[in-house]
């Protein structure tokens, strides 16, 4: 059905956008990440297993998930407090496959309705049935991904203006000239890090229940590269940014029937124009600034 | 106040400073001069905890700091300048100087989450009057890296004057600066900054250290080789021989 | 204690073909203090070049050679000018997310060019097991280690015996001294990715002859050897290029033994990622992060 069609790649957007969310949080207090993918993945199975073989709600599923994602990001966090720069993006880059190998090593399966269900290694997780259990349709799942990602797109805004959301954009200018405002960057690095864990855990459990079956090999670097570079494409200044970057590239390059089968060679491009041309994105910083003094003078009008 | 007993640092193979003993008296300025590479800078770094020193003491107000790391120092009310101009590029004028009063905020998780800058906040208007101070009030809402170098100068002391320091550092204030926009500067230390304030005041400009500074303190090669009333200490032979002969 | 000094044996044999890959990592890096993480999809695309001529043309190795080094040479210096000369000085993680950006490109034409799963690569080594008291050693591993000797004893030449040579090393060491000793450091940065992709792309080939076949798995596979094989040795260094990689080879070859494939890659990660945390600058190369350290907290 083209209607469901929609409503899959409707869907996606919400999700991927959730682990670019995560990427921009980082990004914008000033880590580039290569490695939000691995808190994607470990809520996706964390969840999975919580409302398939333990028969939670998906509620606490996605609790669950997303709190074991964030308890993850803390401790990488920790362990990586020393280091910034491209040594932090190569260390997260090899916790994340670290985690995406161990997967294949992960079985745990339970007879269910006489049949074996769990995760079991390479073979992947499938038969996640909460979605059929309980009677929920795409369209019904759409709007729950749509109605978390609107809930951590406000609680975003909120912390961009509040302290907590100055802190990590002073972080990602000058660490050093933070700390001498009296900040302690290793409290807010490790926060960042838990908060971005937290939002990819979000994306992740809702992502297995979306497609039922979940792989090691889907939360691949490629999959870190994708949420890294939507806010890079979209903007750091604002948190629209990484959702606009993900609709240009879910939305609009995949729906280009041109460029079927160019589609990495035209988004390699564009991110790696953006960067010379953009290197903040669309929505950068400055743009944002401008944009919203013309909104004040126009709305004092 | 503030006072260094003995206060050495090498990097790598290179001593610094060496046992530096100083002692900055309540509410007056304090000048210190010496020839590029002589360890002032090192020293302020010293004092606001960026490095810790290999032996010796930092006291403030009787309280050993120098094992504080550099936030906490900042909140026990020591404020700096950056030789090397230092600002949140990507903020506004006025957001820098918020950014500021934020470290000096109780971190609880409410302050946290609360609105950086809600109408009619403190900080706001703290911000505004330290702006007000230095004369960018004007430019509050420009982006900070639009700022040609003298105002960026005077955005850090807006800065680090918003939190009312106890001790206030400036290194190099008039660095790379015009005579005219030097001769406004110093004026703007001594009559708007200076009153009622304990600083130190680093430069090598002589007419601002002497219509500033009520005390002066000259380093070279990391050692304090005089000290004291500015007149009297610029006309020692080895201070001139160390630093003014070279001019 | 027999399988374990086995395992070191062909651990090592692995590690000069890691060497190979960590020295292009390591030579890019020392010169301008970024990583080009296409390095291995790069190679991967010569590589699929030389396949190519191969399967369609010639089965004369020479011209497999030279297409597959060619490709690796025009590939890499595609990616010079758009993800380093291109983007903004200071932005050195800008150069490393874009070159990641390019490797889909490269991954993808790739498969456009050969788009099955795996393709015979041509091998000109015999293959025969050769022993030496209780161990033995494949012969083709034989010939991969001493050619690898024989390029390493190249870029020796190169770096140490040839002006080009000297102005990448003085380069290296100090960017600013050697712009005022009137070196034009972007042309070095061009050269650097020259000479790396020369020896990656014959690497490449060599890798892959050994192994007499190629699948498009092999761009991430030598851009994350070379890559945890550099760090380990220490970023920027030469020494610590052949160390990390021999000693990449040894855990790998180990872990692989005891544990099996899967375990053999958990462990090469894992060592990374500890040594980022203990040493990022690894065995040798910690000056340099200090270094990097100092002039950024200068203040
Ligand atoms: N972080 C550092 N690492 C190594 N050497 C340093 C460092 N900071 C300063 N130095 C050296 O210490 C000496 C004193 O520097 P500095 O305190 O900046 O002098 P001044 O401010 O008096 O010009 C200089 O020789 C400088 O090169
Ligand atoms: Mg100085």
């Amino acid at each position: 059905m083209p209607n469901d069609y929609l409503l899959t790649v409707i869907s996606n957007i919400g999700m991927i956008s959730l682990i670019a969310l995560s990427a921009y949080l980082l990004l914008i207090s000033g880590e580039i990440s290569f490695g939000q993918q691995a808190y994607f993945g470990i809520s996706a199975y964390a969840g999975a297993i919580a409302t398939t073989l333990w028969g939670w709600p998906l509620w606490l599923a996605l609790l669950f998930g997303s709190s074991l994602a964030a308890l993850a990001a803390g401790f990488v966090g920790l362990l990586t407090l020393r280091i910034s720069g491209l040594y932090f993006s190569i260390a997260t880059l090899a916790f994340a496959e670290m985690v995406r190998l161990s997967l294949f090593k992960l079985t745990y399966q339970i007879e269910i309705d006489g049949e074996l269900i769990g995760p079991n290694g390479a073979e992947g997780f499938g038969e996640i049935r909460w979605i059929f259990d309980n009677d929920v349709s795409v369209l019904e799942y759409t709007l729950l991904i749509y109605g978390i990602l609107l809930l951590v797109l406000f609680f975003l805004v909120l912390i961009e203006r509040s302290r907590l959301g100055m802190i990590f954009r002073m972080l990602g200018q000058d660490p050093l000239l933070t700390r001498v405002q009296g900040l302690n960057p290793v409290r807010y690095k490790v926060t960042a890090a838990i908060l971005a864990g937290f939002i990819a855990g979000l994306g992740g459990t809702l992502y297995a229940h979306s497609f039922t079956y979940i792989e090691p090999q889907i939360f691949n670097m490629m999959l870190g590269v994708h949420a890294l570079a939507y806010g890079l494409i979209g903007g750091l200044g604002t948190v629209l940014g990484p959702l606009i970057g993900v609709a240009i590239d879910i939305g609009f390059l995949e729906s280009v029937r041109v460029i079927q089968g160019y589609r990495m060679v035209v988004f390699g491009g564009l991110v790696a124009l953006m960067l010379i041309f953009m290197p903040r994105g669309i929505f950068d910083e400055k743009r944002v600034y401008w944009l919203k003094s013309i909104a004040r003078r126009w709305f004092r009008a | 106040m503030l006072e260094l007993q003995g206060v050495s640092k090498t990097f790598g193979e290179l001593q610094v400073l060496r046992g530096i003993d100083l002692h900055l008296r309540q509410g007056t300025v304090s000048g210190l001069i010496g020839p590029n590479g002589s360890g002032k800078t090192t020293l302020v770094n010293i004092i606001t905890g960026v490095y810790p020193p290999d032996s010796g003491r930092v006291l403030l107000d009787g309280k050993d700091i120098s094992r504080a790391s550099a936030d906490q120092i900042t909140r026990l009310g020591v404020s700096r300048s950056f030789q090397n101009v230092r600002i949140f590029n990507r903020m506004s004028v006025l957001d820098n100087v918020i950014a500021a009063l934020i470290g000096h905020d109780k971190a609880g998780l409410t302050t946290l989450l609360g609105r950086a800058k809600r109408t009619g906040d403190p900080k706001v208007t703290t911000a505004r009057q330290a702006l007000k101070t230095v004369g960018l009030l004007e430019q509050r809402n420009l982006s900070a890296s639009e700022l040609p170098l003298p105002l960026r100068r005077r955005l850090e002391i807006a800065r680090a004057l918003a939190c009312d320091p106890k001790v206030l550092v400036l290194d190099e204030p008039a660095g790379g600066m015009t005579p005219a926009e030097t001769a406004s500067i110093s004026e703007l230390i001594r009559s708007r900054i200076a009153p009622g304030r304990t600083c130190i005041v680093i430069e090598h400009k002589m007419d601002l250290i002497s219509h500033v500074c009520q005390h002066l303190c000259v380093l070279n090669h990391g050692e304090k080789i005089a000290e004291g009333d500015p007149r009297s200490v610029v006309s020692q032979p080895e201070v001139i021989e160390a630093y003014l002969g070279r001019v | 204690m027999t399988d374990f000094l086995q395992n070191c044996i062909d651990g090592v044999m692995f590690g000069s073909g890691y060497a190979l890959l960590a020295l292009g990592f390591t030579l890019v890096f020392g010169v301008m203090k970024r990583l080009n993480l296409s390095f291995g999809p790069s190679i991967m695309l010569g590589a699929y070049a030389g396949t190519w001529v191969y399967l369609n043309f010639s089965q004369n190795a020479l011209l497999i050679v030279l297409v597959t080094v060619i490709t690796t040479v025009a590939v890499g210096i595609y990616v010079e000018r758009l993800c380093f000369w291109a983007v903004r000085r200071d932005a050195a993680i800008a150069s490393m997310v874009s070159s990641f950006a390019i490797w889909m490109q490269l991954e993808e034409v790739a498969m456009h060019l050969l788009p099955e799963r795996t393709y015979p690569f041509p091998t000109f080594f015999t293959s025969t097991v050769i022993d030496i008291g209780p161990f033995f050693v494949r012969s083709e591993h034989i010939s991969m280690f001493l050619l690898t000797l024989v390029l390493l004893a190249l870029l020796h030449l190169f770096l140490f015996r040839t002006r080009p040579g000297l102005a990448l090393r003085a380069v290296s060491d100090n960017p600013l001294a050697s712009t005022y000793m009137g070196i034009n450091s972007s042309n070095i940065f061009f050269l650097a990715f020259a000479v790396v992709s020369v020896l990656g792309g014959l690497a490449g080939f060599l890798i892959l002859s050994a192994d007499s076949q190629v699948t498009p798995f092999f761009g991430l596979w030598a851009t994350f050897k070379g890559l945890i094989a550099m760090m380990l040795g220490g970023m920027g260094s030469l020494t610590g290029a052949i160390l990390g990689g021999l000693l990449l080879g040894v855990v790998e070859a180990n872990a692989f033994w005891y544990g099996g494939p899967l375990i053999r890659d958990i462990s090469a990660y894992l060592l990374l990622f500890i040594m980022l945390i203990v040493r990022p600058g690894g065995l040798v190369g910690q000056r340099i992060v200090t270094q990097q350290q100092a002039a950024y907290e200068r203040v």
